[in-house]
């Protein structure tokens, strides 16, 4: 069983829509023991970065999503400002994240990047991982966002994007995976990775 | 770089899919969600749905639809029509909308943007402006095209960047549904006033266009509704989007640089 954490914070929703279309058993909630019962969890995110992890906090999610994840090891999987409060730091609104992978949230360069949000259907070159099987490089997935991950250590990065500059789109640890694009807006390529994930 | 975005937008009215000219004379065009899935199925780079008639009936989108088509689709979706606060943007939202589309009440919506960004980031919101050239000077137009604002065009569009807009959609009203092409002229005058993605509208008629668009200006995203439900002189409904290859190709004509291995 999934557990979709729904905090105000994230388009639940059309995570949803595609795992019910994949055939896969969920639940959304908040609940603490509901998540404990479940063995992987899925943080979706559009929200503004603080607006997301005072969310966190206010359910008491913040801990929570610490021990699953570093101490009980379960599979989790963060979209877009789901992956982003796993760093430290982030300079939209200046606040702290929770510290999972270290790393910097940094405003895309508008000097470099011209237009920014990077909004699109962009090219991802990845480093094969188990939630990238059967799918292949450079292949493109729907992107809307002002910042991006920069991790600490640069094997945390396991997907690279260009958008005037290149930055990372992925980051992996162990059994925490990150990505900044939308899978569940990102046609069958984006299936295929909620797939992966469940099969995990 | 330009990353390219073709998106169609489609109008809806009393539950219907419906097409004008220069913001008039809709017609009924057919059944919104064999629509909405038709371009998902084309992998459409996004989707954009506005309901023109939610403002006269002082409403706003109608949830239920959105449910459904929801259900249907698997890209981006952007919805607008008769939306006046944060609460109505929030139960869209909450619908796995991914955008909302903001007009009418330009002052007001200065607010409303401000915090619809503080709620769900600048990315989730589109501002749509409808100009109309009048002795070679633009003016802003708003309630579906009727009234004239006093505002100036460069001015406002600098103020929704500041207020927290993610993203402008700028309709010319002279060339909507007319299938003359884009106003390259309107969109060369604004290019450089914003960093923000800024989607023109109307006037498209095919693939030329959108490449006499992507070449003649630094607009990047583009939006057109009759060229994607019509088809012919005769103006026969026909859904219909780029094929793949075609948009491949465009796409990577205006991209350049790869990504290196790592």
């Amino acid at each position: 069983m999934i557990a979709v954490i729904d905090y105000d914070g994230g388009n639940t929703k059309s995570i949803l829509n595609v795992l019910d279309r994949c055939g896969l058993d969920y639940v959304v909630t908040h609940d603490e023991n509901k998540i404990n019962s479940c063995s992987k969890l899925i943080l979706p995110g559009v929200s503004n970065f603080s607006f997301c992890i005072e969310s966190l906090k206010k359910k008491k999610l913040d801990q929570l999503i610490k021990d699953h994840t570093l101490i009980k090891k379960k599979p989790f999987l963060g979209i877009c400002s789901g992956m982003q409060i796993l760093g430290s730091f982030s300079e939209e609104g200046n606040v702290e994240g929770l510290n999972i992978i270290p790393g910097k949230i940094k405003k895309i360069p508008v000097n470099i990047a011209k237009i920014v949000p990077h909004v699109g259907w962009n090219k991802v070159n990845f480093r094969d991982s188990l939630i990238t099987e059967g799918i292949k490089n450079n292949s493109r997935f729907y992107f809307c966002h002002s910042y991006y991950y920069e991790p600490e250590d640069p094997k945390h990065c396991f997907m690279k994007t260009h958008y005037g500059i290149e930055f990372c789109t992925g980051v992996h640890s162990q059994n925490i995976f990150g990505i900044q694009f939308h899978p569940e807006k990102s046609l069958s390529e984006g299936m295929k990775i909620i797939e992966n994930f469940s099969r995990y | 770089m330009k990353l390219i975005r073709i998106i169609p937008s489609l109008l809806i009215k009393d539950s219907f899919l419906v097409k004008g000219e220069n913001f008039e004379n809709h017609n009924y065009v057919g059944d919104i969600y064999n629509a909405v899935k038709i371009f998902s199925e084309k992998k459409a780079h996004e989707l954009i749905l506005l309901d023109i008639s939610s403002r006269k009936k002082k409403t706003t989108f109608n949830i239920n639809i959105i449910k459904k088509i929801k259900k249907e689709i698997f890209i981006p979706l952007t919805i607008g029509g008769g939306i006046d606060n944060l609460d109505q943007v929030s139960r869209i939202i909450d619908q796995g909308v991914e955008k909302v589309c903001l007009n009418s009440n330009l002052e007001q919506n200065l607010d409303l943007i401000n915090l619809t960004a503080n709620k769900f980031g600048s990315q989730s919101i589109i501002a749509s402006i409808d100009v109309k050239r009048i002795n070679n000077d633009y003016f802003i137009f708003y309630e579906n095209g009727k009234k004239k604002s006093d505002k100036d065009l460069k001015k406002y569009i600098a103020n929704l960047e500041n207020a927290g807009c993610g993203e402008i959609i700028l309709t010319s009203i002279d060339r909507e549904g007319t299938r003359k092409g884009f106003d390259i002229e309107l969109y060369k005058l604004i290019q450089n006033e914003v960093h923000l993605p800024i989607i023109a509208h109307g006037g498209a008629s095919g693939i030329g266009s959108f490449n006499e668009l992507f070449d003649n200006t630094d607009i990047s995203s583009a939006s057109a509704g009759s060229a994607f439900v019509y088809f012919g002189k005769r103006k026969a409904v026909l859904i219909n989007y780029p094929e793949k290859k075609e948009l491949d190709l465009i796409m990577t004509k205006y991209e350049g640089k790869n990504i290196s291995n790592g």
